[in-house]
């Protein structure tokens, strides 16, 4: 019920402010709708179920607590995954890449760090040879001089 | 019936050159591995996938990537009998049977029902799509503008209607996933559309960074939270094929599996797995001894393992001939369609037969290589069930990021693609519905498209020629019950308790 009011909530929210810049983009009128007008009405019907949501909750929807959450490395993949789109052009697909996946492997999922370095490297090389030089992806180069995709 | 078997043999013929059957044999190979591996289901694997289709031939990408679908529905079942876990959705129910019959020794009979099942769920389903496709594909045809917009408000109801236990959650992805589908530049007017002034949300999010964001990162995410343990896995199994009794207790579930799966499947939002839900309860009522379901009752494994094979093929037919997908992976096979050149819709047949009939042939090859596969391969799957996710997990992340760089060799494609994956953790954990999401995506374009082009050739542009057409007044009127059949139920349930 509490997912249920706050996602509710969220979208009445959401489609007001939507449903605002959709009507700044030109309505036009019925017979010929303008480019505000489809995402106009879509807006307004994100509203109406978030309404639907906070009126009408289900109780028997709860979301599925675990009962040791690891927020730790929950937290620790996201910021890699989001660290990776800023260091993969600087540094490049290889170095970027190898650093992913030894930070996954090590700390994320807590395997021995030679293994994950082993891995790490494996893992980076081999989808380079496959992508960069076989397949041709323009892969970054960043710090390391092998151009990919050439 | 001879307008039907001259273009299946050409089918074949086309299907059969090595090209497309190398094609179709990777298809179902990756796909049994992907139903296999927890983690990585066929929606994020087609999407991966989709780019190194580019290359390929427009019929070859298409069995390829239909490949993948259907074999991960074979390859689903061994990970829920062998591990308690299942591969990909439809695999779920199989557990409750196939798990018990495993820890009793039986793995073997189990794993070979859900093949046979399979085998005769697909191989009945691609039989229907030829039958029926015709036939839909010619009525389709006489539809416009009023009427297309119709059939998608009804196909948008019914996904959000079937998509999971609350109608108001599901169809509040789908808005989302409609207006999702509307960033971009306007087609018609020209006019930037919620781009934030960027040059890369003028040609609107792409359905790949989307689709493998929610589905491959957002389950990664969900799963680095939630797990407790490696699984064990049970040593591989002998004596596959199904005894004499096994098969009498069978053949029932089977039949009525193969018309339940085909008759979901057509449905929009008929996913293979409601499919396989649905025939688990049916099997489970119509039972002699329904107590044995849940403590290994074969009857529990083949009805939903025929069923959600069936509803696999059943869901080309809507796709092949309206252009509607019905779940998220034909709405991905319906996005690789148009990357290639080809419309999905009532002219494919018509002006594509050679890519129509060569699928259709190439899933009833790929249905035979997958029985084929499936039994003798089984010791090399269990194998692979033995690799640890911990090992897997990072691997997956690697390739979905690659794949979503190669698409257009772009840093914001995998930016778009992490945000995504968060935005699937978040659907996944608080138990909403990423499908109906992406299907809207997919659909949103087509029906503004639609109901643009009817307002502007009505008389005085007047939602009134949406119900004054008999088609298009239909299916809206079918629609609009569907969306208030919450509140009839509500009242009748009301009124029920208060007459005591």
């Amino acid at each position: 019920m509490f997912v249920d009011r706050i996602a509710g909530i969220g979208a009445i929210a959401g489609g007001i402010v939507l449903a605002f810049f959709s009507w700044k983009l030109d309505w036009g009128n019925w017979k010929m709708p303008g480019p505000g007008a489809w995402p106009f009405l879509l807006a307004m019907i994100i509203s109406l179920i978030g309404g639907w949501l906070v009126f009408y909750p289900q109780p028997s929807i709860r979301p599925s607590y675990p009962p040791h959450p690891r927020w730790g490395k929950w937290a620790m993949a996201l910021g890699t995954l989001f660290g990776y789109v800023f260091i993969l052009q600087p540094l490049g697909y290889l170095v970027a890449t190898l650093l992913l996946l030894f930070v996954q492997l090590h700390w994320v999922e807590d395997r021995q760090w030679k293994g994950s370095l082993f891995t790490a490297v494996l893992g980076a090389m081999i989808s380079f040879l496959v992508f960069g030089l076989w397949l041709k992806v323009m892969l970054p180069p960043g710090i390391i001089p092998i151009r990919a995709g050439s | 019936m001879p307008g039907i078997f001259e273009p299946l043999l050409n089918g074949f013929a086309i299907a059969m050159t090595p090209g497309n059957f190398l094609a179709g044999f990777l298809g179902v190979l990756i796909g049994t591995v992907i139903g296999i591996l927890p983690g990585l289901g066929p929606t994020a694997s087609i999407a991966l996938l989709l780019p190194a289709t580019i290359g390929m031939s427009p019929l070859s990408g298409i069995i390829m990537l239909a490949g993948i679908y259907y074999g991960a529905m074979y390859g689903g079942s061994t990970t829920s009998i062998l591990v308690n876990i299942p591969g990909e959705a439809a695999s779920v129910v199989t557990c409750i049977d196939g798990y018990q019959m495993a820890k009793q020794g039986r793995a073997g009979p189990a794993l070979g029902i859900s093949a046979f099942g399979s085998f005769i769920g697909g191989t009945f389903g691609v039989a229907a799509i030829m039958l029926i496709s015709p036939l839909l594909a010619e009525a389709a045809l006489k539809f416009g503008p009023p009427e297309r917009f119709g059939l998608f408000f009804f196909a948008f109801t019914l996904i959000g209607y079937l998509a999971g236990k609350s109608m108001a959650r599901g169809l509040l992805m789908g808005v989302l996933g409609l207006f999702l589908g509307a960033i971009g530049t306007d087609d018609i007017h020209g006019v930037d559309r919620f781009t934030l002034g960027t040059l890369y949300l003028r040609d609107g999010i792409g359905l790949v960074p989307l689709a493998m964001g929610l589905f491959g990162l957002g389950e990664i995410l969900y799963n680095i939270e939630q797990r407790e343990k490696e699984v064990s896995v049970m040593a591989t199994p002998k004596d596959l094929l199904p005894t004499r009794k096994d098969w009498r207790k069978s053949a029932w579930p089977i039949g009525r599996g193969t018309l339940l799966g085909l008759v979901i499947g057509i449905l929009p939002g008929g996913m293979p797995a409601v499919s396989s839900l649905i025939s688990y309860a049916v099997e489970k009522r119509v039972a002699k001894n329904p107590e044995e379901f849940g403590k290994g009752a074969i009857e529990g494994v083949a009805g939903p393992e025929t069923a959600n094979n069936a509803a696999t093929a059943g869901g080309f037919v809507p796709l092949l001939t309206l252009g509607i997908p019905t779940n998220s992976v034909l709405a991905l096979l319906l996005a690789a369609l148009m990357l290639h050149g080809v419309t999905p819709g009532p002219l494919l047949l018509f002006k594509y037969p050679e890519v129509f009939w060569g699928v259709i042939a190439s899933m009833y090859i790929g249905n035979i290589i997958l029985l084929i596969l499936n039994l003798p391969l089984i010791g090399l799957f269990v194998q692979i069930l033995k690799v640890p996710y911990s090992l897997l997990s990072p691997l997956i992340i690697m390739f979905v990021l690659l794949g979503a760089y190669a698409l257009n060799n772009s840093v914001t494609d995998v930016l778009v693609t992490v945000l995504f994956g968060l935005l699937g953790y978040i659907i996944k954990r608080y138990h909403f519905e990423p499908a109906p999401l992406v299907l809207a995506f997919v659909l949103g374009p087509m029906m503004e498209t639609s109901f643009r082009q009817s307002l502007i050739m009505s008389p005085a542009g007047s939602i009134a020629i949406f119900f004054s057409r008999p088609i298009s007044g239909t299916l809206l009127a079918i629609a609009i019950l569907v969306l208030f059949l919450p509140l009839i139920r509500r009242r009748l349930k009301a009124n029920f308790q208060t007459a005591g």
